[in-house]
């Protein structure tokens, strides 16, 4: 029997109808650079349990890190007492044994072969190539390399156990751009599962140190309307509203601005959301949710019309529908709670130079700044930065305005989508043009 | 695997419900286990000081500077009422060691879940690897330190009995339930922890301690004609149970109440630039975010905070004195000593205008030929120190915040706001307002919605015309790449200009 199996067994026999045990165990390398120098290297070994337990329809969970037997029984004993002090509810469900696709691409082959010195020169080539792509990019706050191999083993006490073993790779850069005294950041973060996806050196600096050679300098335009170009990742402060508002719990509560709104148009009907976990070598692509729910691909929103939310068991349960696999622990300390995995607006057919060259009077946003599209009310209120175009021309950065919109005028008002989606984050998007939005300055 | 999929780059005071339980590390033994078994576990978690020194020499067998062991238990529990239902109890203990090896500008660090000497040794051979071609350090003679006692504890959360902590968080869920037919959902979340640190270093520093936490976030969510509002409020001490003798949930439940219902009525916010006037306490965050990140010492002595140059130079109206006091009795963000041994303490940053001092770990003390300040704190025993806010606040000023209101003519009166975030490099902030009202004529008139404040902090401290004499903290966590539970206090102000409104209207 495996220490899980023991664990759960032990739960039974401390008078638990059901139970569940999560285990996660990783390795950490992350390796950061400044200046050419290694400024710091971290190694760990995390490794942790976190198990539901349930009595009588009521739960409690408890996560530790010291897996000995007699911390395993205290954290038991202590899980009864407690679980006979929640509430009943009556959706406390836990998946049954599910079969999982083993072809997605998780695991990267190639992890062991690597070398710490070779992930050092990545690195400090990465650092070394911003600080010679621009005159004006004179100073580095670091660059940095992250790499995991993580073990996630669910088993519960209706049969289900899986396990699943994956790699993940961040690279970060974090540089400033300097122009006439002002100074602006350039840096950002890519994640991949192998360590062969990971964009050259020359193609992230031209992301992040492009971006910041953009902006640098910006200054307020007149209040008033204009049309807004979204950047992919200036897009993003519209997906992570969106991503809120599709969560299946909030749709159940009444407290997300797409509540009662299945089958209506929602947005544009240009407008398409996909949450996809079987993307081939996807950033968070995953078999199974940590719940041990088979994962699959959905559409929730299918040119404009709201079809579907995403749901874990329990949220499932209640709403009387079924888990859509997303499930996801933050932490071993975490319970489960929805989110999505890779999730994306599906790219268009037009090029992002047009959209921009469309353009009488409009903003290209870049980057934002506070939470943008609130999910609850629907209205988008940011700090932005990015250019100002006249006529399809690009004028001049601009910074310190701020943008809004009502959520009509932003959700139905995306008139255009872009080709240009590439996949390096949980939440990503192409190039989306807005008829009309509010700047203030 | 962290993703970076939010916009706020890398400063961002997290407010959510969820933040509450996910955003602490670790969770709550101490209380069920007490019941169970008397036993105290050895000081020192039973590291004697010879174990000690042959880790830290371990960590400096290659050379380095400096070496450091950091050891760390938390025992938390957490009760979540939705829905008129208890969901969840949480309960956890995660323990775990670091040890860092630093030489010259490099630094090495490696943590383990387990504590054992063994586990340390091994964390301890992988930092020295930074390390290089110097001779091996040796560790100097221990030193005990006893931290000051600026938390204090009548009544250990972990002794009272779960079903007290319950029935109280029950009754403020009523509470608000009942203010309004609006009111549709109630969520509490509470949380207490009992958090034991040991800190050795290879300059023979020992010190350690035991303090609590607690931390209580009510979310009321609202609803009339399809217009919704959450209304939030959150109460937090390092303090005992007593707390809640004079920090009412009830209370807490009922003003939530008032928010979610009162900005129902709300018409969209202005855009552009208008006097603010922000209320005493959470409103501090525009501080936090405006100005305290860019006086951390990291940001300095890399240069990437506007403020690296302006030690000894006017940035403020003579009104604006900014403090950060580790050593403030009982508060959220009170450490007694912080996550490298160094013992807490108030630290003047700018007084009356002129920026004083920053806030400092060993690293970027060392860098800047300064003192350390107590400020280089860590999430966990996964996370390196670096320079943390931890009670930051704008000094008291004379005006009655009455005539603060009554002397503005138009503008916007903030009562409460969510997070924020700022870029240090370009100073940029924004701050996200959840209640807020039009000021017409010197008096409050209607509510308004959903708007984002942005401005430039060294523009916002230039213009900070009135100050009054209400300081209150406000309770949050604080996002750096690492979570910390902070405060962050202002009394009553005005910015006259320097702050643009990001609304529709």
């Amino acid at each position: 029997m495996t220490m899980m199996e023991k664990i759960i067994d032990k739960c039974i026999r401390a008078g638990a109808h059901m139970a569940e045990c999560f285990c996660i165990s990783s390795r950490v390398l992350r390796i950061s650079v400044r200046d050419g120098l290694v400024e710091s290297i971290k190694k760990a070994t995390p490794d942790g349990v976190a198990i539901r337990y349930f009595s009588s329809d009521k739960m409690a969970f408890a996560h530790a890190n010291d897996l000995s037997e007699s911390s395993i029984d205290g954290l038991i004993s202590s899980l009864r007492r407690l679980a006979s002090k929640t509430s009943v509810d009556e959706f406390s469900v836990l998946p049954e044994p599910q079969q999982y696709r083993r072809d997605i691409g998780i695991f990267d082959d190639e992890f062991a072969k690597l070398s710490i010195e070779n992930k050092i020169d990545y690195i400090q080539n990465l650092e070394s190539t911003a600080l010679k792509f621009d005159p004006l990019i004179r100073r580095s706050n670091s660059a940095w390399y992250e790499e995991s191999v993580t073990t996630r083993t669910i088993v519960n006490s209706l049969g289900l156990a899986a396990e699943f073993q994956d790699t993940s790779y961040a690279v970060g850069l974090s540089v400033v751009a300097e122009k006439n005294g002002w100074m602006y950041p350039g840096e950002g973060t890519l994640y991949v599962r192998r360590f062969a996806d990971l964009p050259s050196p020359e193609n992230i600096v031209s992301r992040f140190a492009g971006r910041a050679l953009r902006l640098v300098g910006g200054t307020p335009v007149e209040s008033g309307d204009y049309e807004i170009i979204f950047s992919p990742l200036g897009a993003v402060s519209v997906l992570w509203g969106m991503s809120h508002a599709l969560n299946g719990e909030q749709i159940h509560r009444g407290s997300s601005m797409f509540a009662g709104k299945i089958g209506s148009q929602v947005a544009a009907e240009t407008v398409s959301v996909v949450d996809d976990p079987h993307l081939p070598w996807g950033p968070a692509s995953r078999p199974a949710d940590d719940e041990g729910v088979a994962t699959s691909r959905h559409i929730l929103i299918d040119n404009g019309v709201f079809r579907e939310a995403l749901y874990d068991t329990k949220t499932a349960a209640k709403a009387k529908t079924g888990s859509t696999g997303s499930a996801r622990r933050g932490s071993l300390q975490s319970l489960p709670e929805i989110s999505p995995s890779n999730l994306f607006i599906t790219p268009g057919t037009n090029k992002a130079e047009d959209l921009i060259a469309s353009c009488k009077k409009g903003i290209i946003v870049e980057e934002t700044q506070g939470w943008g599209l609130n999910s609850v009310t629907g209205q988008y209120s940011a700090g932005i930065a990015g250019v100002l175009v006249k006529n399809g021309q690009k004028i001049r950065p601009v910074g310190n305005v701020t943008l809004a919109a009502t959520a009509d005028d932003l959700l139905d008002g995306i008139e255009a989508v872009a080709d240009d989606l590439d996949i390096f984050n949980r939440l990503s998007s192409p190039t989306l043009k807005v008829k009309r939005m509010r700047i203030g300055s | 695997m962290i993703f970076e999929s939010r916009l706020p780059r890398r400063k961002f005071l997290k407010d959510s419900a969820a933040a509450a339980s996910a955003a602490i590390v670790g969770s709550s033994l101490l209380g069920l286990l007490s019941q169970t078994e008397c036993a105290e576990p050895p000081s020192g978690f039973g590291f004697s000081e010879e174990e000690t020194a042959r880790i830290l020499n371990r960590a400096l067998n290659r050379g380095g500077d400096f070496a450091e062991l950091y050891i760390e238990e938390v025992k938390s529990l957490n009760f979540a009422m939705k829905e008129g239902k208890f969901t969840d109890a949480t309960l956890g203990l995660s323990s775990g060691l670091g040890v860092r090896t630093v030489d010259g500008d490099r630094s090495g660090y490696a943590y383990s879940g387990k504590i054992s000497a063994a586990e340390a040794i091994e964390a301890a051979a992988t930092s020295a690897y930074i390390a290089s071609g110097a001779a091996p350090g040796t560790s100097a003679p221990a030193r005990v330190i006893q931290p000051p006692p600026f938390v204090t504890v009548k009544v250990p959360p972990q002794s009272i009995p779960e079903k007290r902590k319950l029935e109280m968080v029950a009754a403020a869920e009523e509470t608000a339930r009942r203010h309004s037919p609006f009111v549709k959902q109630v969520d509490i979340s509470y949380y207490d922890e009992s958090k034991k640190r040991l800190i050795a270093n290879s300059n023979g520093l020992r010190i350690e301690n035991e303090i609590p936490l607690v931390w209580v976030v009510i979310e009321v969510f609202a609803e009339k004609n399809g217009v919704r509002h959450v209304g939030r409020v959150r109460i937090s001490a390092r303090q005992g149970f007593e707390f809640f003798d004079t920090n009412s949930i009830d209370e807490a439940a009922r003003e939530a109440a008032r928010e979610a219902v009162t900005m129902l009525e709300a018409r969209q916010a202005p855009s552009g630039r208008l006097p603010v006037v922000i209320e005493s306490g959470w409103g501090g965050v525009l501080i936090h975010e405006a100005v305290g990140h860019g006086l951390e010492g990291d940001f300095i002595y890399k240069g990437t905070s506007i403020y690296a140059d302006k030690l000894g130079k006017k940035v403020a109206s003579d009104l604006v004195t900014l403090v950060d006091d580790s050593s403030w009795p009982n508060a959220r963000g009170t450490t007694e000593f912080d996550d490298e041994g160094t013992i807490g303490r108030r630290n003047v940053l700018i007084e009356k205008g002129t920026v004083v001092g920053f806030m400092h770990d060993l690293i970027s003390a060392k860098k800047l030929s300064m003192e350390p300040t107590g400020n280089g704190r860590r999430e966990s025993y996964m996370h390196y120190p670096i320079p943390r806010m931890t009670n930051t606040f704008l000094d008291n000023g004379t005006a009655d915040p009455k005539d603060i209101i009554a002397d503005t003519a138009k503008g916007v009166y903030v009562k409460s706001l969510s997070g924020g975030s700022v870029d240090t490099i370009s100073g940029q902030f924004n701050f996200i307002v959840r209640e807020a009202y039009l000021i017409e004529n010197g008096r409050l008139s209607s509510p308004i919605s959903g708007a984002t404040l942005i401005g430039r902090g060294i523009d916002v401290l230039t213009s900070i015309d009135a100050i009054g004499n209400d300081l209150k903290l406000g309770v949050g966590t604080c996002g750096k790449d690492q979570w910390v539970p902070v405060t962050s206090g202002i009394p009553t102000l005005r910015v006259t200009d320097g702050i643009t409104v990001g609304g529709t209207a």
